[in-house]
Parts: structure tokens; sequence; C-alpha cells
């Protein structure tokens, strides 16, 4: 039984390559176990990615993409111009960096947590029950949310007049209501992120923990030099696509929350585009901005993929 | 076996750690779980509560219905529909699952191979995706073109692949040792039979963790049902679902019955909605302890045969 | 045998030719309009065909996305219900989706409905236009009247106040139901008044006190006369200054509900009227006649019994629906309705401080906008038109929204239609109309003919319609004076709609100080405001 840590493995690049002919006969097999999947991708993926195309035209819906006329980089300049989608932007980018710090890594602390608990049968009832936020929509969140935190009948003050405290109107102001999109993001995700690194942690073998053990090592030690390592492959392809989704800092949960009194703060490209799109359907400006958030989103996971291979990882590709 | 190496695991005498820390893991895992459950209670006493009962109280806790009324469930258990609806939301629950499983599993294998020609490419062409797609429009169009509006296969066939299952499965593979399939590979195995019987058994909890993950979003979803289906009896249930909610959000504004005091013992559009997650929900408290049992044995099954 | 079958081809040929004339005499229209009957070949589907011979093909889609795909598939609508939004009707204009029509069309076509719409409102057929072409039929809507304010007057007696007539007397009448415990429980827990900031209406405006900025006769959404005879936005004139200023003083004293910026307006336990109710706030001004949250329609709403033993104990007291719909709502102190409990008053719009009286803004006599999709031809639009004429007023055609007889409604001896009590128990029950194919999808036309409106009678319709509605009619009120879609309206539709919202909630509440104002209006008029107003007066100056 060999240990499974990724640097111990032999790497193909360092014993020599065969010759692309040899490999190619090797893996012939494993060419036709991609074709469901590129069948699917041409035509469900790549197939209407041509609607790109609106980004620089002026789509009209009866003219069709074809027949809409070109407009060059019109939509990107009115973006750019428009000081409204400037601060959205800076808002999304602030609240995506908290999610990222805090919400990212809760999955996997969860799954630590759970790792550590012995009862067998508590083990399973929490994993299952921490999971289940994930089933309520954020129209169902948010409406809870505003009723438990209300200053007046809410729960949440309840407790804290009850102690002595003074009431807070938590989605009144903006601090405070970041906080709350933070914590219950935190309390709608974590269980179900939490589910691939249990999986990754129930995949390391038993020995590992045996040996680390006759050498001594306590929990906290085997957290760090077992457990950790042989899931940092894991951590590191979520990471860096949760960094791959950095322009999108939660539509649901923002517009499902937000109040005129926080709106000029937490209003997020997502939210500010829709609210643009509802009232005059503009398919290109929305394409546009989809565009360019993408285009952030691509270079932000090139940049992290480089980071993690510096740091002696795999990263994605 | 199985239970000797789960002994091993859980009971070695110097492997009880810290137990402030061990409370306290215990403790927070606690207030996590009432956390969940005191929402769906809150939402179970809510879906039982009535016009009259919710337009008078102020309570905070909710720890008792507001008025009550079972008549959320009877709306929604006597419409056909709910019962089309439960059907088509399982079979594409079902399909959709094995079928997204499988193509998983088929796709990141090769690209496990870290001296398969063409690798780079394949991962970009599949990873492009994530970042670039057409739109609401064009795909649209692209499913009418293939001749899938108002077939219930739309829904098993728009999800089928997702990038990130994709990817993260790739991750695991990459992880499993060489000498696995080296050992078949010298029995003269071809690479399917060490694919389904070497790489799938042992990748079950793995596997188990996309299909769960899968499982839970058909179960969720509405989107595509409401966009490609225009039968009636081929919606799923969240459809039906949705539009029961708004529609009793009408019914209380519909003046034909709005008598003063009439709508008293109606449930509101809150309630109905609170009703709508109870009917979806419990079918998933039923099933998932029996998923997650398996999903455990599996687990361990992994950890023995790895 | 070669001339037979020459016959034979000839015959089949004629039948043919007559087969192809008889089914191109049934015109199809497809319908596009929410709430569309659950199946095909609904009773409400055939009686329509019936009705106007045509074959009616419906198109089904609840949201926006839905119906984007419906167009973009290249199978337009004959006929699309836009709702109540007229920049939605611009969008699909500059779209291509809709075609025009004229005047003349409708005259023809809708003779009786053109006739009794322009009596009402002689510029009404102007109302659907978009760059100066009439792009949609304007639905009458015939129970439209006033926000109108309503105070506690249990509240007032208990702390001997009369009803306030000026800003001074609502000010004080304010100071003391959020101080004077007028609950008499006790405890410092009322407010003034609320707002239901948690909820949008359609185009995303937020409605915060309208009947405070009525006092100055201005509400902030709405276009304004300024004293040069040129159209001003609401939020930016002179009157919302005074009326925000007056709102965030309140504000400072502790007289709002700082909770206005989440409560909802509708149904959910904490919602104005609930709040209103129960006894949290003392005034309420942001629920319409119509509205099923509040039916302030009669002399007491469902949630104002729901906190009262009082009206409870009255209203099972009786099943003689003359005496339970006997009360009607007042604008005064109401002796009679003393008697029986604590009630509440519509009252009058104050005067502001220097004398002036204020007024109510109206809610738009424009219910919906029908509209006719690009591929339709002449024929074809003056047959919808034709239809919606029928539906809105012939009687007969106008009850084949409510059903066949003996489900939604019944007969009395004396020939006079009622609901049927029983109707929610029926099978065919659906609020909407969906199961029968009746209601808003292919009859869109109820409550759009003021004679028609009790056209099912019984007493709390004799009540509402007949009685109450005349007296909210009555309170002194204004009206958008835009009437037109503005291309810069599309170009930025935050100015008229989330700027203003989120302004007036900064400013209530003190987040921006009343002394930055000008700094305010400077900011709404670089954000599009300034093309917005140049284009209103482009538009105010063809139809003055």
């Amino acid at each position: 039984m060999t240990a499974l840590r990724r640097k111990d493995r032999p790497n193909p690049a360092m014993l020599g390559k065969s010759s692309l002919r040899s490999r190619l006969i090797k893996y012939r097999w494993l060419y036709l176990f991609l074709v469901p999947a590129i069948i699917w991708y041409i035509i469900f993926a790549y197939g209407p990615i041509y609607g790109l195309q609106i980004a620089f035209k002026d789509f009209k819906i009866l003219k069709g993409i074809e027949g809409s006329a070109w407009v060059g980089m019109k939509h990107f300049n009115k973006m750019f111009a428009d000081r409204t989608f400037i601060r959205v932007m800076w808002n999304t980018v602030y609240i995506s960096l908290l999610k990222l710090v805090f919400i990212a890594p809760s999955g996997l602390v969860l799954a630590l947590l759970l790792n550590e608990v012995t009862h067998k049968f508590y083990r399973g009832l929490a994993s299952s029950i921490t999971m289940l936020p994930h089933f309520f929509s954020w129209v169902v969140i948010g409406s809870i949310l505003l009723e438990i935190l209300s200053p007046s009948t809410g729960m949440v003050n309840a407790i804290i007049r009850f102690f002595g405290g003074k009431p807070i109107y938590f989605l009144g102001e903006t601090n405070w209501f970041i906080f709350w999109v933070i914590l219950s993001d935190m309390w709608e995700s974590a269980g179900w992120n939490s589910i691939i690194f249990i999986a990754a942690i129930g995949a390391i073998s038993p020995d590992l923990y045996e040996a680390a053990q006759l050498d001594g090592a306590g929990r906290w030690k085997q957290l760090i030099h077992v457990t950790l390592p042989c899931i940092a492959g894991t951590i590191v392809v979520v990471m860096v696509l949760k960094v791959g989704s950095m322009m999108n800092a939660g539509f649901d949960q923002i517009y499902n929350m937000y109040n005129d009194a926080v709106m000029s703060d937490v209003d997020i490209i997502d939210t500010y585009v829709y609210r643009l799109g509802i009232q005059s359907s503009k398919y290109s400006y929305s394409t546009a901005v989809g565009l360019f958030k993408n285009v952030i989103n691509l270079a932000l996971v090139l940049l992290t993929n480089k980071f993690s291979k510096m740091i002696g990882q795999n990263g994605l590709f | 076996m199985i239970q000797a190496a789960e002994k091993k695991r859980r009971r070695s005498p110097i492997n009880r750690g810290n137990p402030v820390a061990k409370a306290l893991i215990y403790i927070f895992l606690l207030i996590f779980m009432i956390s969940v459950i005191y929402p769906i209670y809150y939402l179970l006493m809510y879906s039982v509560s009535n016009y009259g009962g919710l337009s008078t109280s102020t309570d905070p806790f909710m720890l008792y219905p507001k008025g009550f009324t079972l008549k959320a469930y009877e709306i929604f258990f006597s419409q056909n529909y709910i019962h089309t609806g439960f059907g088509v939301t399982i079979f594409r629950t079902i399909t959709g699952t094995f079928l997204t499983v499988i193509v998983t599993a088929l796709t990141a294998y090769p690209l496990s191979k870290r001296d398969l020609p063409g690798r780079k490419f394949l991962i970009w062409f599949f990873m492009l995706n994530m970042f670039f797609q057409g739109g609401l429009i064009p795909t649209y169009l692209t499913i009418k073109n293939v001749g899938l509006l108002d077939n219930i296969w739309v829904l098993v066939l728009v999800p089928l692949c997702n990038t990130y299952y994709i990817l993260l499965l790739r991750e695991y593979f990459e992880g499993l040792p060489e000498a696995l399939e080296e050992a078949a590979h010298i029995d003269g195995a071809s690479a399917l039979q060490i694919f389904a019987y070497v790489i799938l058994p042992i990748s079950i909890p793995s596997l188990m963790t996309i299909g769960t993950w899968v499982f839970f979003t058909h179960w969720n979803s509405y989107f595509d049902s409401m966009i490609y289906i225009s039968s009636t009896a081929k919606h799923v249930v969240q459809v039906h679902i949705r539009r029961l909610v708004i529609e009793q959000n009408n019914m209380l504004m519909a003046s034909t019955i709005a008598v003063s005091g009439g709508k008293m013992d109606q449930p509101t559009e809150q309630s109905m909605r609170a009703a709508g997650i109870m009917i979806t929900i419990v079918p998933v408290l039923i099933v998932y302890p029996f998923v997650r049992q398996y999903f455990s044995k599996g687990m361990v099954l992994g950890a023995v045969k790895g | 045998m070669k001339k037979f079958l020459s016959l034979v081809l000839a015959m089949l040929l004629v039948l043919s030719m007559v087969g192809g004339a008889l089914a191109e005499e049934k015109m199809t229209i497809k319908w596009l309009a929410a709430l569309a009957p659950l199946e095909d070949d609904s009773w409400g589907e055939k009686a329509f065909e019936e009705t106007f011979g045509v074959d009616v093909q419906i198109k089904r889609a609840e949201s926006e996305d839905e119906r984007a795909v419906i167009y973009a598939s290249g199978d337009i609508p004959d006929y699309i219900n836009m709702g109540n939004s007229l920049n939605a009707v611009a969008n699909l204009v500059d779209q291509g989706i809709l075609r025009p029509v004229t005047l003349d069309m409708i005259k023809e076509n809708m003779p009786e409905y053109y006739a009794m719409c322009t009596a009402l409102d002689p510029d009404f057929f102007t109302y659907g236009m978009v760059d100066g072409e009439i792009y949609a039929v304007p639905r009458y809507s015939a129970t439209s009247a006033p926000l109108v304010g309503t105070i506690r007057a249990d509240w007032l007696r208990k702390l001997n106040l009369a009803v306030p007539t000026t800003v001074e007397e609502l000010t004080e009448a304010f100071t003391q139901f959020t101080f004077g415990d007028p609950d008499g429980n006790g405890v410092d827990d009322t407010y003034a008044l609320t707002a239901g900031g948690g909820s949008t209406t359609s185009d995303w405006q937020r409605i915060y006190f309208p009947s405070i900025f009525g006092i100055y006769n201005v509400n902030p959404y709405y276009w304004t006369e300024n004293e040069n005879g040129e159209l001003e936005f609401g939020f930016v004139s002179e009157g919302s200054r005074k009326a925000l200023t007056l709102l965030a003083d309140w504000y400072k004293k502790g007289l709002i509900d700082p909770e206005f910026v989440t409560t909802e307006l509708r149904t959910s336990g904490t919602d104005v009227a609930s709040k209103f109710c129960s006894g949290k706030v003392g005034y309420m001004d942001c629920l319409g006649f119509d509205d099923y949250e509040w039916d302030n329609d009669g002399h007491v709403s469902a949630k104002w019994v729901a906190n009262s033993p009082e009206w409870q104990a009255f209203f099972s007291s009786t099943t003689d629906t003359k005496v339970l719909y006997q009360y009607d709502t007042t604008s005064d102190f109401s002796e009679a309705l003393e008697a029986v409990g604590p009630y509440y008053i519509n009252m009058n719009p104050v005067k502001d401080e220097e004398g002036n009286t204020g007024s109510y803004p109206l809610e738009g006599n424009v219910g919906a906008y029908l509209c006719f999709g690009a591929t339709a031809d002449d024929a074809k639009v003056a047959k919808i038109m034709q239809i919606l004429n029928q539906e809105a007023t012939d009687e007969e055609t106008y009850m084949l929204h409510f059903g066949p007889e003996g489900i939604q409604y019944l007969k009395t001896e004396d020939g006079t239609r009622v609901f049927n009590p029983e109707y929610t128990n029926l099978p065919e029950y659906h609020p909407q109309g969906q199961i029968l194919g009746v209601g808003w999808c292919l009859y869109p036309m109820y409550f759009s003919n003021p004679d028609l409106l009790t056209a099912v009678a019984g007493d709390r319709y004799v009540q509402r319609y007949d009685r109450v509605l005349p007296m909210f009619r009555a309170f002194p009120s204004f009206d958008n004076k835009l009437k037109a879609s503005l291309p810069a309206a599309i170009e930025y539709p935050e100015a008229t709609t989330t700027f203003v919202s989120n302004n007036i909630v900064k400013l209530v509440r003190g987040d921006i100080s009343m002394d930055d104002w000008d700094k305010v209006v400077e900011d709404w008029m670089n954000n599009g405001g300034r093309e917005l107003t140049e284009q209103a007066n482009e538009w105010y100056a063809t139809v003055k």
C-alpha cells in the first residue's frame, strides 16, 4: 500500500514520455469514453454559443440574432460610462471577497468538524441536517430573515431585548446587512459543500492515520499532516473554481434580501442588470455585461491556477 | 472486514483527541442543527396557519400555528397535476442522476490520464463552457431545432453535463494509485473492464457525492421545465407548486369571495409557499438517510480497498 | 372511363375548394395573456370560439423569460396583453414585436367602447401611444380610485382629537399616536405611520407615504405641471422637497416606524395593513380601493375584523346581507359605526402650511395595455377589436367572464344575479377561473364598464361599487401628467424608479441630510433626468 500523496507519485514527464503513437494506441478506448460528453458539449453548450455575438449587436427579437445590426463596442462603452455600473462592480468584488474568505472554507471546516465526531449516529444526523438549508430557495430564506430580524417582532431582537440589549435594525444598516448576507450564505451552503470534502476525507487510507498515531501524533497533528495534505487536490479545485465565480456575488440571495436603505451599497452587477433588463429586455447589454464578467472570471481562474502550481499543486490543467 | 476497519479508525485509544475541543465541536454542530430544524418547524407552523391568524399575531417565535387550516395541503393534493408532476420529477431525477453520473465518470476518467494526447485541449474544451454560454434565446432555439421541445427527455438531457463535476471527479481519479490499474492490465483486462470492475467500484463514495448533488439539483429544478415544456401534464412538480402559490395570492385578490371575514380561514401566499416546501422536502427527508447509509458504507469500502 | 375520372377529379376539386373556403372562414387568433386556462378546450375557450366565430390558440407564458422565447421562436401572438406597464409596451415596440393601429380602426371596430371611454376621459385612447403612434388599446379600469389616507378613529377618540385637517393637526395627532399611548396598554409600542418598502409595485416603484406627498399635490413618481406650464418630475419638484422635509422631521421625532423600509405591502403578518389593524400604527395610506389586502371598499376590512372581537360578533350575529352590508366607510366620525366597534376613517386630504388643499394620487384609469403582434394583419386586428368591444359593452358577452350560470353565480327569483356562496366548494372553483377557462386571459374586459360593475349584484357589491366607490372618487386627486413612454425611460430606467425610492428612504431616515437636497436633484439630472425632462416636455408640447 503506497501513500496517496501526489508528490510521491511518479510524474510521467519525468520518466520520459513514451511516443505519441504508442500513447494514442494505449488510450484508444479512452477516447471512446469521451464521445457522449463531446457530443453533448457540441450540441448543447457550443451550439448556442453564437448567441454571444449579440453583445456586439443591437439585438431585436424580431430580426433575430443574425439579422440584428452590428454596433461594435457600444454596449461595453456604455457599461464603463455608467457610474452605477462601476459602483455595483465594486460592490460585487467586495461582497465576493468576503464570501471567498468566509464561505468558501466553510464546507471544508464543517467536513473536518464532522470528521472529528466519533459517535456514528450523531455524525450521520449532523451531516444530513446541515445539508438541508440548500433546499430552501432564497425567496424563502429572505422572508424568514425578514421576520426573525425585525427589530419590533423578530426573534433575534427579542433575545437581544431579553438580555437587556437595544434592538438592532439588522437589514436597515449596511454593515449588519452584509453580516447577515455572509452568515445566511454560510448557513445555506456549508452542508452542501461539505459533501465533497467528506468523500475526499473518507477516501484517505486508515493506514496513514495509524502510522501517524504510531509516531505519536494527536488529532491536531493528524489533521495537519495527514488529512489536509491528502485532500489538498480537492481543496485546490474547489477554491480555483470559487475564484472563477468572483464576479457573481449571489444574485438570488441579494435580490431577495436587499431594500432601499442599503441598496446603493449592496447592489451587485447581477441585480442591477436584472433590474435594467426587466424594464427593457436589454438582451444585448446584459450579454455584454455577462461577457465582461466571465472574461474577468476566466482570467482569475488562470491566475489562481498558476498560483496553485507554484505552491506545488496540480491545479486544473 | 468493513466493520473492523471502521473500528480501527474510530476506536483506537490514542485517537480520542482533546475532550474540550470535542465537546465544543458537538455543541457547535448541535447549534447548527437547531438553526436548520427551527426554520423547518417555523415553515411547518406557517403552512398550517391561516389568513386571519397571521394578520393578528405578532408572536416572534412561531411555536404554534396562527389559526389552523390544512387547506394549503388540500389545495395541493386536490390537483391532479401535483401527482403527475411528482411522476415527472421522480423520472427526471432518477434518470438524470444516473445518466449524469455515468457520463461524468466516463469523461473524467480519460482526463485523469496525465499523458493522454490532447488532454489539455479537451480540458479547455470542457472548461470554457463554464465561462461562455450562449444565453437563453439561442439555447431555446437550439433545443427547438433538436426537436426536444415539450419532450420530458429535455429535462434529463439539458443538464446532463456539468464541467464542475467532471473536474472534481477527474481530481479524484488522478489520486488513485496507478498500481491498481497496472495489476489489472497485466491480467489482460481491457480499458472498459478496468474502468467498470476496478475504477468504478472503488470510486463509489465520489460518485455518490456527485450523485447526491445532481439528485437534489434535479429535484429542485423548475426553470427548464417552465421554458422548454408546454404541456401541463409534462411539467415537474415544482412548476405546479410555484403556480399554485401565485394563484393563492390571486385568490385572496379575487373579489368574488372577498366577503369580509370570508378569507379568515384561507391560507396566505406565504403559508402556501411554506406548504409547498414541506411537500417537496419531506420526500428528501425520507430518502436521504438511506442514501447516506450507502454513502458512508461506500466510503469505508473505498478506504479499505484504496 | 377517362370522362368519369375527370368528373371525379372535378368534383374533388370543387369539394376541396368548398372545404377550403369553409375552413378559411374561421380565423385563427394566437392569444397571449397571463392566467390562461389550464387546459385546451375549456368551457371558456369553447364559449369564446362560439360567440366570436374564431379559432383561438392560447399561448401559455407567465414569466418574462417564457414570453421572450415565444417571441424569439418567431411565432408572434396576434393578441398580447401587456399588463399595466407602458414602458414594457414601448420596449416591445422597440423590439419590433408589436404593430401600430389607428384611431379610426378603434372607432370603427369598437364603437361602443370608444364612446364609453371617451365620455369618461376624452384623451383615453392616446394613453397607449409610443412614438406618436397607437400601439395599444388601453383597458379602462372602472374601479380605479385615489390612494386614500386612513386613520384610526378609535385612537383619535381616545386621545380627544378631531379628524386632522391641516399639517399642524396631523403632526399633533401623529405625536399623540406615538407618545400618548393610544392603545392604552401602558407601553410605548406604537408609531404613527409606516410604509410598505418591502414590496415593489409595477415598474419597480415603491409606495412611500403617497398621502403626505399628496398634501403638496405631488407624487414622487408622477410628472406634474409647474408654474411655467412645463412638466416636471415629481421627485425633484418643490412639493417633494416640502414633503420630505416634513417626513424627515417626523422620522427624527420618532413618529415613523423605522421598519417602513422593509415592511411588506402584502400579506405576511407584519405587513402595513396588519400593523394598522393590530394597532402598531394609527395611519396608513398605501392600499388602494380595490386592494385585496385591504378591502377598503366597505365598512371594515377582513384584517380589521380579525383584530376586533366586536366586529366578529357583529358578522356572526346574522346572515342577512342587508344588515351585514349596511355600514359604509366614512370620512368623519360616525355614531353608527361607533355603536358596533372600533372603526377607521378614510379622511379628506389635509391642507398644507399655506392653507392649500392637498389631494391624493390617483391610480391611473388604464388597467392594462392590449396590444397586437407585428404579424397580425388588419383583418385580424379588426376582429380582435370587435371581440374586446363586445366583451366590454354587451352584457351577455360580459357575463361569459363569470362562466355558466349555476357555478360562480346564481339567478334569484327576481332575475338578479348573485354570487354562489358555494362556488368555492365546487370542483370548477378556481380563483382566476382557469379551470373553466374564464377570466383574465380570454375575457380581459371585466370591471372595465362602470355600468356593468354590479352585473352580478348582491348587497356587498352594491355597497362596494354603488355606494363606497363614489365616495372615494369624490376625494380631491391628481393623476400622472405624462401619458407616454419616453425613449429616455428605456435608456435610464433607474432614474424614475430605484433612484427615487433609494433617495426617499435615505432622506427620510436622515442618511442624506435635507440640506443636501440640491445635490440629490443635481444627481438625478445627471443620471438621465435632464433627458427625461426634455423629452417629457417635447411630448407635452404636442398634446397641449
